[in-house]
């Protein structure tokens, strides 16, 4: 059924919330058979193209690896994919950390020196309150198009 | 005039329908993702909004997200600027979540509805504040023409906690408490504390604090929180973790509460029980504090509250005991789902200027009841499934539950519109014999697989309630703690010396299985208007057994949202050991049904609580 069917006016929500039916995932063998030679050429086009060793040995010895996991013994298969995707995981998590951690240092690191050599705390947390209460007075609303504005 | 209300992207997603100011549906996501807590935009609970209401997709005039985000990220990043270099984990986690959709939530909104099939209306999209939605769905749906107005939570944009006053259809926040001060937190930080998951162990906290002593409280105040006279509040954040951690508590809070928190899962000992009464304590006498100022300020009779805080029915019961107000009003779903629904009427009634009409003592809130109903489709379903069951006719209905309710049968109820809120009302239900004394046992242990600790509540006719509790007023919603009678009361003299495992199998009443520890029992109350076939099912069991009372608790089991179709009924009900399904008019016995099979344990399903 569509999410909405224009004729009946009817709305598509109850199954919408059982499983997806499971796509049907490519058999392992031939999987193996497109990576392995993917694997290999782009370790050929490292090795002649661009002169290096180390990490076209590691590539070609992974796809062989992914071909003979492929075809013959799944768990080895299995095995290399979860280490791909944990290196792929590892990859994105390390550039997040060199590209925001020094921002933070940097912009927050800074930014609260400078509000503490002002005296100011944006947190308020002096302990405890020398004032005789802690409510805030709430600003009256001055047009209603505040509701549409998202601060 | 159409209104779709939104909350997302935190926890408890939800969407709401207004129709002309009345509410024509709300629902949970999680009740249709079956993923507890679920945040992700409610693209089912809204196409259900829109089924319910007859809507298509072009006919929607505005639609309401529950907060201002961009006023929370400018609270995030001041927060940072306010801890660094500390609280980096804690912003690395936080920034690529913001960047990628918390900061493009009208884009996100508008993508979600376009794949829903539904129109995004032309510059009708508002943000209320967080706390001033939950002040509207406290408020307008109330049966009051003016109340004074408090919501209390972990956290909005800045405020933690607000007060207000309503009148008409006029809703005024007078003052408020920012963050990082927040009675929501400092009961979140104990129940992180106590070893329980934080925005889902509070409850758990709550059913531990009676077997517990006060013996924390001096440390509360002298430690933690700084009260003053007028309720309002400020936390020593050198003991907590919130703000440049990802932990609730710190070091020093473990070496003042006496060592490190509770592992979860772990053998939970009397320090924990004292912690969790010792908090419980101190949260009532802010709020009580927090109520009396703002009946001086209002000079109201009648209060109104929402936030997650507000679901604390034991602070509630002793607020409606002990405060300065007449009648108290309670969002039933207080916590950010109802965020959805205040959001929607805050649009109607302020931004719109609409009218309200209040019946006195009769709430808009139809009893909660305003999710999908199955039953008409049951009977398909089942045969379609070969499922074997018996159809009941509208006059035996009530008779035959009875009476499998009376032979200590334990029986799942889906029936009638499913409830908003985070209660089990009587239309997603689990039920049993409240005067049955291995039933808690029993429920938690073989069909809630739950702590053998927490308790369970009671459905009693409305008529009845003084009969069984020291309560006078109705509790429709489940919000309200009270004591059983004390002529009903066993053994109170030597419950207290007696050790906690003891103390739970003890009978300590002859409403044995809904009277907790401390012989309080957190009270929901029928009518006939509201519920008429729960109601008529209950007046059948007292025609039966002369207890006009029975257990009611919400049709799941442990990390399970509360089923929503037949079909998430049928499958709870094969996994458990419950005796009897009702699904709409037909009757299900287990030992009729073909034998359960699923691949796998399902308990790795859910996500402990």
């Amino acid at each position: 059924m569509k999410i909405h069917d224009e004729k009946t006016n009817q709305w598509e929500w109850k199954a919408l919330g059982a499983p997806a039916p499971v796509k049907k995932a490519m058999a392992i063998q031939t999987k193996a058979l497109i990576q392995a030679p993917a694997m290999l050429g782009i370790a050929a086009l490292m090795y002649f193209g661009f002169d290096h060793v180390v990490v076209p040995s590691i590539v070609a010895v992974l796809s062989v690896l992914v071909l003979a996991g492929g075809l013959f013994y799944h768990p080895l298969f299995h095995a290399v994919e979860r280490g791909g995707r944990w290196f792929g995981h590892m990859v994105i998590v390390t550039v997040n950390w060199i590209l925001l951690a020094p921002f933070y240092f940097l912009v927050f690191g800074f930014g609260r020196l400078v509000l503490r050599l002002q005296g100011i705390d944006p947190m308020d947390r002096a302990y405890p309150a020398a004032a005789e209460t802690c409510w805030l007075p709430r600003k009256k609303i001055e047009s209603l198009d505040q509701y549409r504005k998202q601060h | 005039m159409n209104i779709l209300g939104i909350s997302a992207f935190y926890h408890d997603s939800a969407a709401c329908l207004l129709k002309d100011g009345r509410i024509v549906a709300a629902a949970q996501e999680e009740r249709f993702t079956r993923k507890k807590h679920d945040e992700r935009f409610p693209m089912h609970a809204v196409r259900y909004c829109l089924h319910e209401a007859g809507l298509r997709g072009d006919q929607l005039d505005a639609v309401a997200f529950y907060d201002k985000p961009i006023e929370k990220f400018v609270r995030i990043l001041k927060t940072y600027f306010s801890v660094a270099p500390q609280g980096l984990q804690s912003f690395m986690m936080a920034m690529p979540v913001w960047m990628r959709e918390k900061l493009w939530i009208p884009l996100e909104i508008e993508t979600a509805l376009d794949a829903c099939g539904i129109k995004m209306p032309q510059d009708a999209l508002y943000f209320p504040e967080h706390h001033e939605s939950h002040a509207a769905s406290a408020f307008y749906p109330s049966p009051f023409d003016s109340a004074a107005v408090l919501t209390v939570d972990g956290v909005g944009e800045w405020s933690t906690t607000a007060i207000g006053h309503g009148r008409g259809h006029e809703l005024d926040i007078l003052f408020d408490i920012h963050f990082p001060h927040s009675l929501g937190l400092l009961y979140s930080a104990f129940t992180y504390f106590t070893g329980f998951k934080v925005n889902s162990g509070e409850y758990k906290l709550m059913g531990l604090a009676p077997y517990g002593q006060p013996t924390y409280v001096r440390e509360i105040y002298d430690h933690l929180i700084d009260v003053k006279a007028d309720g309002s509040f400020k936390l020593n954040m050198e003991l907590f973790g919130y703000l440049d951690g990802l932990t609730m508590t710190n070091d020093k809070f473990s070496e003042a509460f006496g060592g490190p928190p509770r592992k979860a899962e772990s053998e939970i000992s009397q320090r924990e029980m004292d912690l969790a009464r010792s908090v419980q304590v101190v949260t009532e006498e802010v709020i009580l504090k927090m109520a009396n100022h703002v009946q001086a300020l209002t000079g109201e009779k009648n209060l109104v509250m929402a936030g997650g805080v507000a679901l604390n029915c034991v602070a509630n019961g002793r607020l409606l005991r002990e405060g300065p107000f007449d009648n108290i009003w309670i969002q039933p779903a207080a916590g950010d789902a109802g965020g959805a629904l205040g959001a929607a009427q805050l649009v109607w009634h302020k931004v719109h200027q609409k009218p309200r009409t209040v019946v006195p003592s009769k709430d808009a809130m139809q009893g909660s009841f305003l999710g999908p109903n199955f039953d008409a489709e049951v009977e398909a379903y089942l045969e379609a499934r070969g499922y074997p069951y018996r159809k009941l006719s509208e006059a035996e209905w009530a008779p035959e539950v009875a009476r499998l309710v009376a032979s200590e049968n334990v029986i799942g109820l889906c029936q009638g519109r499913m409830e908003f809120g985070p209660r089990a009302l009587g239309g997603r239900s689990i039920i049993g014999d409240a005067r049955s004394e291995k039933m808690q046992s029993v429920m938690n242990l073989k069909i809630k697989y739950r702590e053998s600790f927490r308790p369970f509540a009671p459905t009693c006719l409305e008529e009845d309630v003084s009969e069984y509790f020291e309560l006078e007023s109705e509790s429709p919603y489940m919000l309200l703690v009270a004591q059983v009678r004390a002529d009903r009361c066993i053994g109170q003299a030597e419950a207290a010396s007696l050790p906690m495992r003891e103390r739970i199998n003890q009978k300590r009443s002859d409403i044995p299985a809904i009277t907790h520890v401390d012989y309080s029992a957190r009270v929901q109350t029928v009518n006939r208007e509201r519920n008429p076939r729960y109601y008529d099912l209950i007046k059948a069991f007292k025609d039966q057994t002369g207890y006009g009372v029975i257990i009611n608790t919400s049709f799941n089991v442990r990390g399970e949202p509360i089923v929503c179709t037949p079909e998430d009924a049928y499958r709870c009900f094969m996994r458990t050991e419950m005796d009897y399904l009702v699904l709409g008019d037909c009757l299900l016995s287990k030992t009729d049904q073909p034998e359960w099979q699923e691949k796998g344990d399902w308990r790795e399903d859910f996500v402990l609580d």
